[in-house]
């Protein structure tokens, strides 16, 4: 038989801050297997170069890693309260519309001699730029 | 859209972040709701009735 013990009820002070610590301990555990996996990676292409690794193998810790950060991002979305949930997905339309335009018109100077030709990198990170930009903007406007 | 959301926390003496843990958001949520920026959806918004005693239309107003 189960005890019916009554459980205190917390006030709703204590439950954000239980869920905000809950939070933030699943975000730090996520950004460490994020630099893990980042490492991981990292070494495995110098490693490949010194030991031949095989391309296959570090393809795969690579499908891993998206996999997992598919997975993630979906889990952590899930967690955030609808605001938030909101501020995201402003967020990744204004890096989607900025990516969009910029990529082409790189090119279009690329085409014209004005630019050098477009770098995926750089494109990649301008992009991840805007998108926090754009979230943070949102966020404490 | 208008809301009493802040008087009806104010009567209850809870801070945002009593109501916050109340209806399961985060703090910021409540204040962007308090302050015009952001209309709950309207599963929250039944949440916000429920908790209060009271109906949607008793807290939020359309009218501009």
């Amino acid at each position: 038989m189960t005890s019916s013990k009554p459980i205190p009820e917390l006030s709703g002070e204590a439950r954000l801050a239980a869920k905000r610590r809950s939070f933030w301990r699943y975000f730090a555990a996520a950004t460490l297997l994020a630099g893990l996996g980042g490492g991981l990676l990292g070494s495995g292409v110098a490693l490949r170069e010194l030991a031949g690794l095989s391309a296959w193998a570090i393809a795969a810790v690579g499908a891993a890693s998206i996999v997992i950060w598919v997975w993630f991002s979906r889990n952590y979305l899930r967690r955030i309260d609808e605001i938030d949930l909101q501020d995201n997905l402003w967020a990744s339309l204004v890096a989607l519309y900025f990516f969009v335009a910029a990529a082409p018109f790189w090119l279009l100077l690329h085409e014209v001699a004005l630019a050098p030709a477009p770098q995926l990198m750089a494109l990649w990170w301008a992009t991840l730029a805007v998108a926090v930009l754009a979230y943070f903007y949102r966020k404490y406007r | 859209m208008n809301n009493r959301l802040k008087v009806l926390r104010a009567e209850r003496n809870w801070s945002q972040a009593e109501l916050a843990g109340r209806l399961d958001v985060s703090r910021q949520a409540v204040n962007a709701i308090e302050t015009g920026k952001h209309d709950p959806s309207l599963p929250l918004a039944f949440r916000i009735a429920r908790l209060f005693g009271l109906s949607i239309e008793e807290i939020f107003d359309d009218q501009q």
